[in-house]
């Protein structure tokens, strides 16, 4: 029963808040332009979570996501001369290269991954602001994809093919075994180093593509392009309720569902017209809240 | 698949019911004109706990409550794309104006486009738009109400002048980034203020915030240019300004033998003053911010209709004495003072107003103006 309470809250949380704001804004909050603006506001935190999904369920945590959409952002911006369809392909190269980066550190190095992540944030983020300290990065006909059906059909396709992967293939079934227990899973024959590359090349990808996204909202790629992203992710997706131990419990659900909440909240707190000072307090007890319900605490008994 | 499938239809299902519910105006919507509408603003402001943006932030709320008007506020936001996704949810909020300070060119243009695809109005200040492209393009939008950028050339101009004064007639030049829209500014105005005023520039070197490189270019300045009189500098912030005054001072040079003349107000620029190293120092920005505001406001209630935004420009306050600098920092930033009296912001906010009227206010930004208004 509690383990059924548990699972249950993400999704209770994300229709409490559209209840709460479907009431209590005026009908602000279920107007066509605002759904639209939450869609678009989520996408690209949910396209960089649906390949977190992968690397978190074999029981890693990538920190790299703002760093590396950076880093990705600028190379491709630079090899691309400011081509828009040239970036975009060279986005999701780069993306991947700092997914193989990640591997790399973690695999052959023995570094946890998130270590190898966070080194690769901060040199992304730093090359970054070198390299647009020196030029405007700007590329104005990214702003024919800042609509809301190219926002929507990239996240249906990314997510689609990202759940289908993460459920029916072995790459995803992989990752749920190595994170339960990454010694039987080697035992039983499978590559575990192979298919964990294989989670960071995909989170990769899916990073690649977040950066086309934020490069249509922004139209330039500055020192501060996917500033905080990789805390969007993993807040969103905590509040989606991932098994932050990976293994068989992790669901790719938990990227749509968290990010959604995420963002709706900070919409509906808008739509109040919340004093600012309390917008962060407020977003830190929802936080709270929905995280030490929905946890799942089996891997601290020992602990206990 | 049966739950993603219930999640996806439920999507759907709100997205056609939204679809299907009518109107996006905001509920009181519509320029009526006049105050007794109490219209709602949006303020996109990166932050309200240093002293520009405390300040600004106060005196917005003091001048929100006065002319009737709500604001709507969202602070921290540090990127295109987040200012984007605050003003998108400032339309939906019902918004009717928006207001921010463009983190880079292309925020114009993407808040601006939304802005006008919602039919609300927008003020933009303290940047200037480096490409021209877009500057058309936003000076095309119908929506645009103002944009106000610093004066940095005219002001470094006026700087060299007061160093002219002093009798100063050999400088070596910090120069900044060519790159940078703002930088070329001063860059140009300092040398042209020297030739105007018959100064010769001995040497330059170039950094906007490494208080290192100030320090060894300093040291190189005074070694290879003994006759140097004075030294002008683009930036203040970040450490430089105290970097050239320390290296000044461990020169072994009697004080005051080198005239000091720098962008941006910085820690112990009081005693710089005292001392006779520091000339002109200059600051203040946050009048441009009121006036951007107050003039969205205008717009917003009806009282002024134009064919195009109001391209506006401010002068930062030069202060040239130890006296005027404490008065500059008891008062100027200081959320706790109002510069502005209720008289002058509902001035501000009437038909009379055009772009004329708001750069009489602008140019009127000056340390006289703030002795003035706290009776001084």
């Amino acid at each position: 029963m509690r383990d059924k309470i548990r699972k249950i809250i993400p999704v209770a949380g994300l229709l409490i808040l559209i209840v709460l704001f479907s009431l209590t804004t005026g009908g602000k909050f279920f107007t066509w332009r605002n759904l639209q603006n939450i869609v678009m506001q989520a996408s690209i935190a949910l396209v960089a979570a649906v390949g977190t999904v992968f690397v978190m369920a074999h029981n890693n945590l990538d920190f790299s996501l703002g760093g590396a959409c950076a880093l990705s952002s600028v190379l491709a911006y630079l090899c691309s001369g400011g081509n828009l369809w040239l970036f975009i392909i060279l986005a999701i190269v780069f993306g991947v290269c700092c997914g193989l980066f990640s591997a790399v550190v973690h695999i052959y190095g023995r570094v946890p991954a998130f270590m190898g992540g966070l080194c690769l944030m901060f040199a992304g983020r730093g090359i970054a602001q070198t390299a647009s300290a020196s030029r405007n990065m700007m590329v104005t006909k990214a702003v024919a994809l800042n609509n809301f059906w190219v926002f929507l059909a990239v996240v249906a396709v990314v997510f689609g093919v990202g759940y289908f992967i993460f459920n029916f293939t072995k790459v995803g079934k992989f990752q749920k075994l190595i994170g339960t227990n990454p010694k039987a899973t080697e035992l039983s024959g499978v590559s575990v180093d192979k298919y964990k590359a294989i989670a960071f090349v995909i989170s990769g990808v899916t990073l690649g593509i977040a950066s086309t996204l934020a490069l249509s909202r922004s139209l330039a790629v500055t020192g501060n392009t996917g500033l905080n992203l990789e805390t969007d992710v993993l807040l969103a997706l905590s509040l989606g309720g991932i098994a932050m131990a990976g293994g068989s419990a992790t669901r790719i659900r938990s990227a749509i569902i968290g990010v959604l909440t995420y963002y709706i909240l900070n919409n509906g707190m808008l739509l109040w017209g919340m004093n600012p000072d309390y917008v962060d307090i407020v977003k830190a007890v929802f936080f709270l809240a929905t995280v030490s319900i929905s946890i799942d605490r089996s891997e601290y008994d020992l602990i206990a | 698949m049966k739950k993603v499938l219930a999640i996806v239809l439920a999507v759907m299902m709100m997205l056609a019911f939204a679809a299907c519910s009518g109107s996006d105006k905001p509920a009181d919507g519509g320029q009526e004109g006049g105050s007794n509408v109490r219209h709602k603003i949006g303020m996109i402001w990166y932050g309200n706990t240093d002293p520009m943006g405390g300040t600004f932030y106060a005196w917005a709320n003091h001048a929100a409550e006065l002319l009737n008007v709500e604001l709507v506020w969202h602070l921290g936001d540090y990127t295109t794309e987040a200012e984007l996704a605050a003003c998108e949810q400032m339309i939906s909020a019902g918004c009717e104006g928006i207001y921010f300070i463009p983190m880079d060119t292309a925020a114009n243009l993407q808040l601006g486009n939304a802005c006008k695809d919602a039919g609300v109005y927008w003020a933009v200040s303290n940047r200037d738009i480096l490409d021209e492209d877009i500057k058309a393009a936003c000076y095309a939008n119908p929506y645009m109400v103002t944009h106000i950028w610093d004066a940095s050339y005219d002001l470094a101009k006026n700087m060299v002048k007061v160093l002219a004064d002093q009798g100063v007639k050999k400088v070596c030049m910090i120069s900044g980034d060519p790159k940078d829209a703002m930088m070329v500014d001063r860059n140009k105005g300092f040398t042209d203020g020297c030739k105007e005023y018959g100064i010769e520039i001995l040497g330059t070197f170039q950094t906007e915030t490494d208080a290192k490189v100030i320090t060894d270019g300093v040291n190189n300045f005074l070694t290879l240019y003994p006759d140097v009189q004075g030294i002008l500098a683009v930036s203040g912030t970040a450490g430089c300004g105290e970097a050239i005054i320390s290296t000044l001072e461990g020169s072994g040079r009697e004080a005051g033998s080198i005239k000091v003349a720098t962008f941006d107000t910085f820690d112990g620029n009081k005693e710089a003053f005292e001392k006779g190293w520091l000339a002109a120092n200059c600051g203040g920005y946050t009048s441009e911010c009121l006036v951007a505001f107050l003039a969205l406001v205008n717009r917003v209630q009806g009282n002024i209709t134009t064919d195009g935004p109001f391209k506006l420009h401010l002068s930062p306050i030069i202060i040239s004495s130890a006296e005027e600098m404490d008065i500059f920092s008891q008062y100027v930033d200081n959320p706790e003072i109002q510069l502005y009296s209720d008289e002058d912001i509902k001035g501000m906010v009437s038909a009379n107003c055009d772009e004329a009227y708001y750069q009489g206010v602008l140019d009127n930004w000056t340390i006289d103006f703030v002795k003035k208004a706290v009776g001084k």
